[in-house]
């Protein structure tokens, strides 16, 4: 949802609120994630697969139902109450979606590779419960990642097409079907073959190799992360801080099939393009990466880093434009544009040295950069969670109050 | 504003950051740098004191999983004392001139064990008789550290070098300290030369021998791995580890990029950190691919390279060195072994 620019901003309170939630999010962190904390679920895969579920329904509840039930048209103001109820249901969500529907049923009468027990009843070589907890994991963070991509993608691509009129129930669940289908579809093509073989011997019945090998010079699907973030940074920094463009040139604010269809696929070729710029930068710092390199030399490491450069560009977005009013709001569109754009990247980039510096002392991390067990998205999605749970939940109490 | 003027200023604006960011990439390392002569020896010959750091997998993450995952302190995890082993190498140095040099590299884990293992092949003696009076310290992880009091009891003055990226609760153990609930102490204080290695230097032990530590964030909040590369006349560059937590790909590829006749890749010996829990993913397939573009002639591997790579690597057509059965011999051998002899395991050695 785009801030307008006639809002009218306190910064001060902004950043106060902004300071708040996020000492909730460290306090959070510390409870279930934080590696030195009371639950420590960040084992990696296991906390992070809780994470990207959690922002999935977040979007499933404010993105696609537009906080139906609860909200019965669209615009409707929530009480603090039913923003309350809104959260319980997105956190029960997250629950019975990650236990229930996947490790308890699809995984284990459908796909084994979903459910931790079901991977170790196999009694396949390295099928222990830790191992199987995180390749259940890394399966369930690439369907989800693709779910919220193509989630945000078809509301700001679509928008209200083919559904306009409909109650938001009916548009709920449309959308639902929707995104599903399209996710399966993706998340099959794009990070099924990694999956696949991440056992001994590699599922080749039933996923093929890893066919983009020799585009990416790796077999990983960091490489399709890569790109699935970039491309949903694209959507939510144009959504955001651009005011719709460049995509309004051709589509409306209603939606329609051919402006959605240009918008979708306009934004995977600014997605792509936004990766490769973000490797070549990292490829001149750092030294070309090689076949089979490893940390900052790995093919892979590039792109999931290009990806968490993406997580911090959203979560910079979504701190400029939700917590100071997207900063400037006069002159032309373009001047508007460049201001904000160049705030988010400042910001970005202080999230990002705040993560990598300050991480070993707030986030229980390692300090350095590459370690396989550990990657910043897990925490921007985490942050990401909370900043919209706030903004769509609870209307950014107290700043909409108060403006 | 329309339109054509917004697609018209957005051309200039992409233009302005391909531009910036283009100026802001510059290589930390230049590569044109004058590349560092470090001597040649004859030959190498490493023998692997243990490489079973523990005995069983499932345990051992078992109690990783306990303590937090893999990024909790490894001072925090309750470990099972009863699966504790070690990984410790002796390496026998050639000079050109004949002259030859003993290094201990790492120290292992248990006590028991390391006291094991060490009066199995007489380390408890070279260590008392100055023989060896230098260990290198690959990594400040429990299997290679902590059973420091296997060393310093039979020499208390050997130097060690080690990387500087040590933890308070390393240099509390390495001064004589105990820790209840990991269950490791050592009460014979350090009273040798530490050498701390940093990241920005590379260290000559003697010639043909050099020292390079990667700060790298490795498993339990350790950091930073120290590696030994060997030139071996007429054969090329050695690379010898603990778990080559940076990578083998990346230490051939520093060694190309520093060392004069770096080129030359001949082998490595050690773990290689790839399916140390027997298990894959396609990046291993990677370096598989990446490993035989290198072509290295031979490949010692054990410990945290895991069965499954070893396997997979020697079916691919690399030269890894085969083991025997010794390590039968031991009284313990690990629940992951195999007959396939495709590790270089407890008891045996190898020549580069």
């Amino acid at each position: 949802m785009a801030v307008q620019p006639s809002q009218k901003t306190n910064y001060l309170l902004g950043i106060a609120t902004f300071i708040g939630l996020f000492a909730l999010n460290i306090g959070a962190w510390f409870l279930f994630f934080n590696p030195k904390g009371i639950m420590r679920l960040y084992t990696p895969m296991y906390g992070f697969s809780m994470v990207v579920i959690l922002l999935a329904m977040v979007i499933t509840v404010n993105d696609l139902f537009d906080g139906w039930p609860l909200r019965r048209k669209s615009g409707e103001k929530l009480s603090s109450l039913q923003g309350l109820l809104l959260t319980a249901i997105t956190l029960l969500l997250t629950w019975a979606v990650m236990f229930g529907l996947f490790h308890n049923l699809i995984g284990r009468f459908g796909i084994t590779y979903f459910s931790p027990s079901a991977i170790v009843a196999t009694g396949e070589t390295g099928t222990e419960i830790f191992n199987a907890r995180e390749n259940s994991s890394t399966a369930l963070i690439y369907l989800f990642a693709t779910y919220i991509w193509i989630a945000v993608g078809w509301k700001t691509s679509f928008r209200g097409w083919p559904w306009k009129g409909d109650s938001l129930g009916t548009v709920g669940f449309s959308r639902l079907m929707t995104v599903s289908f399209f996710s399966v579809i993706a998340y099959a093509v794009l990070f099924h073959p990694h999956v696949g073989y991440l056992f001994s011997p590699p599922q080749k019945l039933v996923a093929v190799a890893p066919w983009w090998e020799s585009l990416a010079e790796t077999g990983s699907a960091y490489y399709h992360l890569g790109w699935v973030v970039c491309t949903a940074a694209i959507l939510i920094m144009s959504e955001s801080l651009w005011e719709s463009y460049p995509w309004r040139i051709l589509s409306s604010e209603e939606g329609s099939l051919f402006g959605g269809l240009f918008t979708f696929f306009g934004s995977v070729v600014a997605g792509f393009v936004m990766m490769f710029v973000m490797k070549k930068g990292m490829d001149l710092y750092w030294g070309a990466p090689f076949l089979g390199g490893q940390y900052l030399d790995a093919p892979y490491f590039r792109y999931l880093h290009a990806a968490e450069m993406a997580g911090f560009l959203i979560l910079a977005t979504y701190v400029v434009s939700i917590y100071l009013g997207n900063l400037f709001n006069g002159a032309n569109l373009m001047v508007r544009i460049l201001v904000r754009t160049v705030a988010v990247a400042v910001l970005a980039t202080l999230l990002m040295w705040f993560y990598y510096a300050a991480g070993p002392l707030f986030l229980g991390t390692v300090q350095g950069i590459a370690q396989p067990e550990d990657t910043p998205l897990c925490w921007s999605f985490f942050m990401i969670s909370f900043i919209l749970i706030h903004r769509y939940f609870f209307n950014t109490v107290p700043i909409r109050e108060k403006a | 504003m329309d339109r054509r003027e917004f697609l018209k200023v957005t051309g200039m604006g992409g233009a302005a950051l391909a531009a910036g960011g283009i100026s802001i990439g510059l290589p930390k390392q230049s590569y044109a740098a004058k590349k560092e002569d470090i001597g040649e020896i004859k030959s190498l010959k490493v023998t692997v004191i243990s490489e079973t750091s523990w005995f069983n997998n499932d345990i051992f993450k078992k109690d990783i999983m306990a303590g937090g995952g893999t990024m909790a302190n490894q001072y925090d995890i309750a470990w099972d004392k009863n699966n504790a082993g070690g990984y410790a190498a002796l390496l026998e140095i050639e000079q050109l001139d004949g002259s030859k040099k003993k290094l201990l590299m790492d120290t292992g884990w248990s006590n028991p064990w390391m006291d094991y293992v060490f009066k199995m092949h007489g380390i408890d003696k070279m260590l008392k008789n100055k023989e060896i009076d230098t260990m290198v310290l690959t990594h400040w992880h429990l299997d290679h550290f902590w059973g420091i009091e296997s060393t310093l009891k039979h020499n208390p003055n050997i130097t060690i070098y080690a990387p500087n990226t040590h933890y308070p609760e390393d240099m509390k153990l390495l001064k004589g300290g105990k820790f209840e609930k990991a269950g490791c102490s050592n009460s014979v204080p350090h009273k040798g030369k530490l050498v701390e290695c940093d990241a920005s230097k590379v260290v000559k032990l003697m010639p043909g021998v050099a020292l390079k530590m990667f700060d790298v964030p490795i498993i339990l909040r350790v950091r930073g791995e120290n590696v030994l590369y060997f030139n071996v006349k007429g054969k090329g560059i050695v690379t010898v580890t603990g778990c080559c937590h940076p990578g083998v790909l990346s230490l051939y590829s520093f060694a190309r990029n520093n060392f004069a006749k770096g080129d030359d890749v001949y082998g490595s010996y050690g773990g290689l950190h790839m399916t140390l829990f027997e298990t894959w993913d396609p990046k291993f397939d990677d370096v598989i691919k990446g490993l035989k573009a290198f072509k290295p002639e031979k490949l010692g591997c054990n410990h945290c390279t895991g069965w499954l790579f070893a396997e997979k690597a020697a079916a691919a057509g690399l030269p890894v060195v085969k083991g025997t059965d010794k390590f039968r011999s031991y009284k313990r051998v690990s629940s992951v072994a195999k007959s396939n002899h495709v590790f270089l395991t407890n008891g045996d050695t190898v020549v580069f």
